[in-house]
Formats: C-alpha cells, structure tokens, sequence
C-alpha cells in the first residue's frame, strides 16, 4: 500500500475552529439585502380532497408580499427522487398532515405566519389509513390512484421448506421498529436570490445539489444550468435532508416576486412534515443445525413509506438484502413490501433499511444460541461472511470483507474479556446487568443497475496552493476533512495548502450524493484520477522551466523534479507563479465510475452491492427491574472502514453511531396516531442527552483494506448506527431473560415484559 | 459514428434493449441522440459518456462513445 503522509492521521477537522467559535455560517444564519420571509401552509387533515382554496384574505394583510398556491408552480407539480409523487403545493387532494397547500412570502416572517392563518381552505375529509398492512388489503383507502404498495421484492433461494424441516433449531418471531427521526441540530433552512437574468441561487441544507438542481428545474420548467445549490454546511442530514426539503419553495419566491427569500422552519413543522426512518414489522423464521450453522432465513417485512415514495423502494430493496444479516445463509425466502399509508413520509436515514433487520436477525441468532448453549460470539464467527463467500441473494463476496477482523478485535477488547465481571457488579441490588453483541455489514454504494458516478477538479491556485472541488457535501461527518487528507497525499503537498470547495454546483462538478457511506469512496477515487492528471500538467510545465524533457519529472513532495539531474528542481509554488506570468491556469479533473457486483437480480436496482462496510459493536447494560429503565453502561463499536483516513474522524462517527443505535433500541419514536403526529418536540420525542450516554464508548477500528478504494477506504458513515441497537436489546436479554422484539425498548415495555414472564 | 448507448431505470422504457449500438451522424450531439431516442423529459435525466457526466445537451458525441442515460436517483 502507497506510503502516506496525512492519510491515516489524526486531523483536526478543517471545519472545527469556525464550529467552535459560532462562526460558520449555517444556512439559518444567512440573510440577504431585501429579503421576504416565506412560510409554508400545511394540510389541516391526513387524508382530504381539497374543494377550494382562497388566498384573498391573505393577500390583502399588510406585509404580505406574494401568496402561491398549486396554480403558481410553472413547471411538473410534484418532486420526489424516485417518482415525483409528491405535490409541490397540492391542489385537488392532500394525504399527510405535512402536505403543502400554499406559501406565503412576506416582509417579516411573524407577517407570512400570519398570512397562513388568513388562507381558507375548504376540505372534504377522506377515511384514512395509518397501519401499512391494513393498506394491503383491498378494501383500504387508497392513497394514491395507482394503488397502495408501493414496491414489491420477493428473493428466493434454495429450499426454505427442507431446511426448516432437517434443523435442529427454529425460531420464529414478529419484530417492529419505530418511526426514528433524524433530530438534526438545524431543522429545514435556507435562502435564495434570483439576477436579472432570473438565474437562481440556493443555499440550502442538502445532500445532493446536483439531484437539487434537477428536481427544482422540473418544477419550474427551467434549464437547469439556470439554478445554482450550495447545501455545505447542511446542519446535520443523516438522510433526512437527501430528498428536496425546501429548495422548490424558495425558488417560487423568488421566481414570483424577484428578491431575496429566507425559510426556516420550526422544529414542529420539521416534526410533521419531515422524513422519518420507515417503521418495519418483520416477520422472520431462522432455522439452524446442532453445530449453529444458519441454514434458512425466511423474512416478511412491511414497511410504512407514508404518504409518500421518496425512497421507500430503493429502502426495501435494500433492507431485504440485508436481512440476512452478514452471514452465510443458502435458503432464503425473503419477501418485502413498501406501502403508503396517510402517516409522515419515510425515506433515506442512515442505514437505509438495515438497522430494522438487523435488529430482527441478530435478536434471532442470539435466541438460537441460546438454544444450542453456544456462545454469541461463536455463533456469529461460525456463520460470518469471509471473502468469496455467497451472500443471502446469491452474490459473491468479491471485495474485501472485514467481518472476522472486527469480531476478533470485538472478542479481545476488555469490555468483552471482563464481561463477566463488570455484570457482577450493578451499582443497586434491584438492577441487573447484562453483555449483548450484534453484527452488521452495510452495502457502500447506490448498488447494481444505478451507475455510480463521481467528479473531482484540482485547480493549482496562484500562490502555490491547490484548490479541489467535490459536489458531495459536508453533512457534518467530516468527509471535507478526508478529502484534504486523501488530495494532500494523491498531489503530495501539505494539508494546509488543500482549499476545500463542497457542496455547491457553481464551483464543483458531480459527485454524487453524501449518503449511502459512498462519498470518501467515490471522491477520493475521483481526486486519484484528478491529481494523475494535474501531475501530468504539472510535469510538462516544470520540464519547460527546468529545460529537461517531459518525461524526465518526477513529482515528490511539494515540488518536481528531474529524474536524471535530480539537483533540478522547481516547487509547486513556482509552477504556479510561472503560469500565472504567462495567463494560464493548471486544472485538472478526474471522473469515478463504481464498480459493481456480477449478480445481475432480474426486476431489481440497486441491489447487490459489491463493497460492504462491517462492524461488531457490543453493549453492556443494567437494567432497573423496579421501573424497566435501561442503561447502556459502556459500548464497544470494532468498526471496519477499509482503510481509516482520519482515525480521529471515524472515532466520531463510531460514538455518534452508538448514541444514535441507542436512542433507536431505547427512546425514540415519531408517535403518529390516525395521522396526527403526537410527538412534535424533543419533549416528547425522547432522544438521548448528555446525560443517558455511556460512562465508556472504546472504538477499535479494524482495517480490512479495500484495494479499489482510496489508499484502501470504504466507507463508515451508516454501519456504525446498526447492531448497536441489537447488542442493546440482546444485554437486555441477558440481564433480566426478557426478548425486547419490539424497540424503542421504553422502560415500559421491559417493565411489562418483566411482570409478563413473573406472571409465566 | 457509432455509438453505443445504455438505458438505466426509467429510461429503458425508450428502446427494446437496455444495451444497444446507434448509428449517428459525425457531429451528433446529445441533444440527436435524445431525439432518436424519443426521450421527452429532458430535465430530470444524467446522461455520462465514457464515464463523465455531460452538463450541455448540445455537447458533441465522438464516435465509439459509451453513453449511459438514466433518471438521477438514490439510494443505500
């Protein structure tokens, strides 16, 4: 493997000190010169059709600059990644209680909230549906003309039946998850401005902003070479911000009335309107010989999309893929369905599908070693996916699979040597202590049959320095810190001599998404390419000035040099100030496609992946057998990134990982009952303080080196969120012997488990 | 010229094939290629030719060209 400088280190994020400080700019701090502030008007009901809609009232209040409704939108109404199922302001019917209806833009923002209480609507309610199975069925209220089911995947392989019969183990259960939400620091904010020329200009958290791009010039009817994103910084997204948020809505604005808008969106509205993780209900079947070999895995997994698709197929697809868990499985039976209800929209969270299965599979291993009297983590090293190996639809293993390593660096870190210890002592005689461990692996990557593309430009800059540009953008998972690494490397110069340019469509090419754990993956490959070509630039510039021949340069460290007279030697800065005299500019531009797995699964995209991240994480709790409340008392998260660009970087990620897999298995939940969401605010919605975390998070980063990835990397940004939540429930399990199948695992619901198996 | 195109998504409902060869006049741009194509929505649709995302319809197609047109999208 290449010799690194920067790569491998521990680097202070090169966005730390203006974080620290309050002086970056997020999206809700900007303000532009006469701007309106807008607001969005939402649907009084679940489901309705909308008979009539009447601005006047609120046109005429002092301050109110425009009012738009359904009949403003030039272009296609709808937006949505997949399908363009969702209306960008409804006009005949209205399925959520998040669904738009109108939008005011006004001189203050307290005038356009006014505004909104002045629009009548007239509706004509509809019956409702909020249970994704009652949707199945026939007699259900369609929530959209073309039917209910959203998306259909149906896997089989080998012969589930016989295999169930020749085991010595069966287990079979029903699983629910809940309606997770992203919770990000800054709810859904931005600005925009619109030239002369009607070019539009629009900062707005995000996580894509070329797909951005797209989706509001189909509203609009427009080029889209007319529209400019920036989404850095995005104030936290984990997903939620992938679909468009706000984008189409400042864009109206400042289409109908020619200046600047703002929209930021309280924490409520964010609530109901926003997207959601997908609440599954996974029935599964697992079946095992006497020597704990996996040999069938059935699954039937229902997931609420909401009203909307978003990403809701893609989700399913890509939960039945890893529903299985990454272990070797000959007979499967897998079966998913995405289905609208009138409930919140659900569509891309980290994870993406894995953590509801992972949470069933793993709970569901654990019970069949429980049966066989083996141990946990010998049933998950007897079953763990090596490379080579078939997975559960049929595909091979064919890039690097870290599964074992983490699970040995699992087996030998303390928690687990002196687990028996630690549950010796709980700090009160009415708690109980308990160790769980899970696995997980997570597919990298937008998967087989969606090409996978990616762009990155390095431009040598005047005074020596290198400016690079990738369009996917920071999130807050630190990949602009990464890229410097893996570009100061690739270009051989220091880290202090990167300017970073992400995130925004006006000075960056298309990378792609910041999602899917593939963004370090896809530009780090793209900067390869891209610094191959600025060093051949580089070379023929500094083979003119050294009067040597092109092909005698050698690029080192910060400079060129002549191979046969190495005493001849020019540093990149006088490369620079040499193409500045003569009017030039060196740029260069290197162009990622992914490669993907061989399996090719007839009707489907997006499944297989090639490339897996994989993690073991394992928790100890106590729980309290006097009120059912669990505390995770410290966590052990053996993640397994390829190769880790910023160990300090991946640490973090490992930690916000295990909080967000905790509050998952323990807290949290979006409460949505006959449509109305209940839990509007963080208190009710009960996410994880400082308070609840773990006296002790170890992280040990396993690297199992991925050689097509950049200096070996894969990507981590999801793994580490999903067995956590497992290894949660499964300490639950051996602390008091109750099986949590259903999570958020409240202290009600271990209370009542406990009082139920009293009772048994 | 030839070139050759593939048709990922929602796209593959413009041709009988996901994978073909077309033959286009010398100069064809991407604009051409979409009409023979048939492919209304100009708008929300990526087109990469020999890997590189093309932002310009009017962009020119060289012969040999591996053009792969699809709907952007996403995923996990």
């Amino acid at each position: 493997m290449t010799k690194t400088k920067w790569v491998g280190m521990d680097v202070t994020r090169i966005d730390a000190k203006d974080k620290v400080r309050g002086a970056l700019k997020y999206m809700s701090d900007l303000s532009l010169p006469n701007m309106i502030h807008g607001a969005v008007l939402r649907s009084k009901h679940p489901h309705a059709l909308i008979k009539k809609i009447d601005t006047k009232r609120a046109k005429e209040l002092d301050g109110v600059v425009t009012v738009l409704t359904h009949e403003d939108v030039p272009g296609l109404n709808g937006f949505g990644i997949a399908i363009p199922d969702q209306p960008v302001l409804c006009g005949d019917k209205v399925r959520y209680m998040g669904d738009a209806v109108a939008l005011v833009g006004a001189e203050s923002k307290e005038t356009a909230e006014r505004a909104l209480e002045l629009i009548e609507v007239e509706y004509e309610p509809l019956p409702l549906v909020s249970d994704p199975e009652q949707a199945m069925l026939e007699s259900s209220p369609l929530v959209h003309e073309t039917g209910n089911i959203h998306n259909h995947v149906k896997i089989e392989r080998g012969d589930v039946e016989a295999a169930f019969k020749e085991a010595h183990v069966v287990v079979e259960n029903t699983y629910s998850t809940p309606r997770q939400m992203h919770a990000f620091l800054e709810p859904e904010s931005g600005v925009a401005t619109i030239d002369e020329d009607k070019n539009i200009t629009i900062w707005c958290g995000g996580q894509h902003p070329y797909r951005d791009q797209l989706q509001v010039a189909r509203a609009l009817g427009m080029n889209p070479r007319k529209i400019r994103i920036v989404n850095t910084p995005a104030g936290g997204a984990f997903g939620g911000k992938d679909e468009i948020t706000l984008q189409i809505y400042l864009a109206l604005l400042v289409l109908h009335t020619g200046r600047p808008a703002k929209i930021v969106i309280s924490r409520e509205e964010s609530v109901v309107a926003g997207m959601k993780r997908h609440p599954m209900k996974i029935y599964m079947k697992t079946a095992a010989s006497a020597d704990g070999t996996i040999l069938a895995n059935q699954a039937r997994v229902v997931s609420d999309t909401g009203a909307y698709a978003s990403l809701g197929g893609p989700v399913i697809g890509f939960a039945i893929e890893h529903s299985c868990g990454a272990y070797r499985v000959e007979n499967v039976d897998l079966e998913g369905f995405c289905v609208y209800t009138n409930n919140c929209v659900a569509g891309a969270f980290r994870g993406f599908g894995a953590n509801q299965v992972t949470f069933a599979v793993e709970t569901q291993l654990d019970m069949i070693a429980e049966k066989l009297g083996m141990g946990k983590l010998d049933i998950r090293k007897k079953n763990a996916l090596r490379k080579g190996d078939i997975a559960a639809l049929g595909h091979k293993m064919e890039a690097s699979v870290g599964l074992m390593r983490t699970l040995e660096a699992a087996e030998n870190s303390r928690l687990w040597q002196i687990r028996e210890e630690l549950k010796a002592k709980p700090s009160a005689p009415h708690k109980k202590r308990g160790i769980g461990i899970a696995c997980a692996f997570q597919g990298c990557g937008l998967g087989k049959g969606l090409p996978d593309y990616g762009a990155a430009t390095i431009e040598l800059l005047p005074n020596g320095q290198f400016a690079i540009g990738i369009s996917c953008p920071e999130i807050g998972q630190g990949n602009t810190t990464a890229f410097v690494q893996i570009a100061a490397d690739y270009i051989k110069c220091s880290i202090d001599d990167i300017v970073m340019l992400s995130g925004d469509t006006g000075h960056t090419l298309d990378s792609g998404t910041s999602t899917a754990s593939r963004s370090i993956y896809t530009g780090g490959n793209a900067l390869k390419l891209a610094a191959e070509n600025l060093h051949d630039a580089i070379s023929t510039v500094a083979a003119e000035i050294l009067s040597v021949p092109g092909n005698d340069i050698d690029i080192r460290y910060e400079s060129a040099v002549s191979k046969s007279c190495p005493e001849k030697t020019v540093s990149f800065k006088t490369i620079a100030e040499f193409v500045k005299k003569k009017g030039k500019t060196i740029k260069s531009e290197g162009h990622f496609l992914w490669p993907v797995s061989e399996t090719e699964l007839e009707g489907y995209v997006g499944i297989p992946h090639l490339l897996y991240s994989y993690i073991t994480q394992i928790a100890l709790v106590e729980v309290n057998t006097l009120t059912g409340e669990t505390e995770v008392v410290e966590a052990v998260s053996v993640p397994d990134p390829g190769k880790a660009i910023n160990p300090q970087g991946v640490e973090g990620q490992s930690e916000g990982g295990v909080v967000m897999g905790m509050g998952y298995a323990l807290t949290e939940d979006t409460i949505i009952e006959e449509g109305i969401t209940l839990t509007r605010n963080f208190s009710t919605y009960i996410l994880p303080t400082s308070l609840d975390m773990p006296h002790k998070i170890d992280t040990i980063i396993a690297e199992e080196l991925e050689p097509s990835g950049p200096f070996g990397a894969k990507g981590i940004g999801e793994a580490v969120c999903v067995p956590i939540s497992p290894a949660i429930t499964n300490a639950i399990y051996d602390a008091v012997g109750v099986w949590m199948k259903q999570i958020p695992a409240t202290a009600e619901r271990v209370y009542t488990a406990l009082k139920n198996k009293e009772v048994s | 010229m030839k070139i050759n195109v593939c048709l990922f998504g929602p796209m593959k409902k413009y041709a009988d094939k996901d994978k073909f060869q077309l033959e286009l006049e010398e100069g064809a741009t991407i604009t051409d290629l979409l009409d023979r194509l048939k492919i209304e929505d100009r708008i929300y649709i990526v087109v990469l030719i020999n890997g590189r995302r093309a932002y310009d319809e009017d962009e020119p197609l060289s012969d040999g060209a591996e053009v792969l047109i699809m709907a952007p999208t996403g995923g996990g």
